[in-house]
């Protein structure tokens, strides 16, 4: 196994277990947790968010594309990302 | 894991520039999608937490964990046809195919025992977020395997075999891969 595999695997391994940290989260408060929490959200969004800069930069490989392509992809990311809890913490304090 | 900076010499754009141009819609007619699912959801949460005890979270996690393994797949095939191991970038490529069926697989699954235990499009607005985004998902699945097979039948020949266009078809499955990855967060674990 070269370089590049053991790099894919280990990348593999990682998003896989980070998965499993969000479901797990999800599951931790039991069946009947399907209450508001603001922990859980915030922690299961920004585990997606860095699911997908992970996915972006090493298997799609933006990690060596030229920087104004990286700069677009991290705008877009953080942009909708930024959204999303902006909405769900201003839906809380409502 | 050791960091790989690309000098400005070395840095090139994966596949084709146009996938790019096709991710980059593709994100913002879907991040569309997520931000009005977050407007209704903040109107009334507590409809949207009570559907969500419906779902099967284990079902979300495999879901994931079935498309990751395929990404990892398919950045192996791009990898192996760079080195010319075509023959084993045809495996990869007909690997990630296989995973993208159980995926389907498990939707159908999962979407007809939600139908049997009465919960369909019009049962509420979850629900209708649920099949929408979900069906809309698979759909990009079903399209995916256009551009593998198109993958595979460029690794099959010599003079058909090119690198851009196998780096364009992987760029199109990972995007169905982090779509997906919103879309379990979202629908599945947020609270």
């Amino acid at each position: 196994m070269g370089m590049t595999d053991k790099r894919l695997a280990a990348v593999c391994l990682l998003l896989t277990g980070v998965t499993l940290l969000s479901w797990w989260l999800g599951n931790s408060h039991g069946h009947h947790a399907f209450t508001l929490n603001a922990g859980i959200t915030l922690g299961v969004i920004l585990i997606a968010a860095l699911k997908v800069r992970v996915i972006a930069w090493e298997f799609m490989e933006l990690k060596q594309a030229p920087l104004k392509m990286q700069r677009v992809a991290d705008a877009a990311l953080a942009f909708i990302i930024t959204v999303l809890l902006t909405l769900y913490f201003v839906g809380l304090s409502a | 894991m050791s960091t790989i900076v690309a000098t400005n010499a070395e840095r090139s754009v994966p596949g084709q520039i146009d996938i790019w141009y096709f991710v980059l819609v593709e994100v913002v007619i879907f991040s569309s999608y997520f931000i009005t699912y977050m407007l209704y959801r903040i109107w009334d949460p507590a409809l949207y937490l009570e559907s969500q005890a419906h779902l099967s979270q284990n079902f979300g996690a495999l879901n994931t964990v079935i498309l990751l393994v395929s990404s990892w797949l398919i950045a192996r095939g791009v990898q192996a046809a760079r080195e010319q191991r075509y023959e084993s970038a045809q495996n990869l490529v007909g690997m990630t195919i296989l995973c993208g069926v159980l995926f389907i697989i498990s939707k159908l699954f999962e979407w007809s025992s939600k139908i049997q235990q009465g919960f369909e499009f019009s049962t509420n607005q979850f629900f209708s977020f649920y099949y929408f985004l979900t069906g809309i998902h698979v759909l990009h699945v079903l399209i995916g395997f256009v551009f593998l097979s198109v993958v595979i039948y460029q690794l099959r020949s010599p003079q058909r075999r090119s690198i851009k266009v196998i780096e364009s078809g992987a760029i199109y499955w990972h995007m169905v891969d982090f779509l997906w990855v919103i879309i379990f967060a979202l629908l599945y674990v947020m609270r």
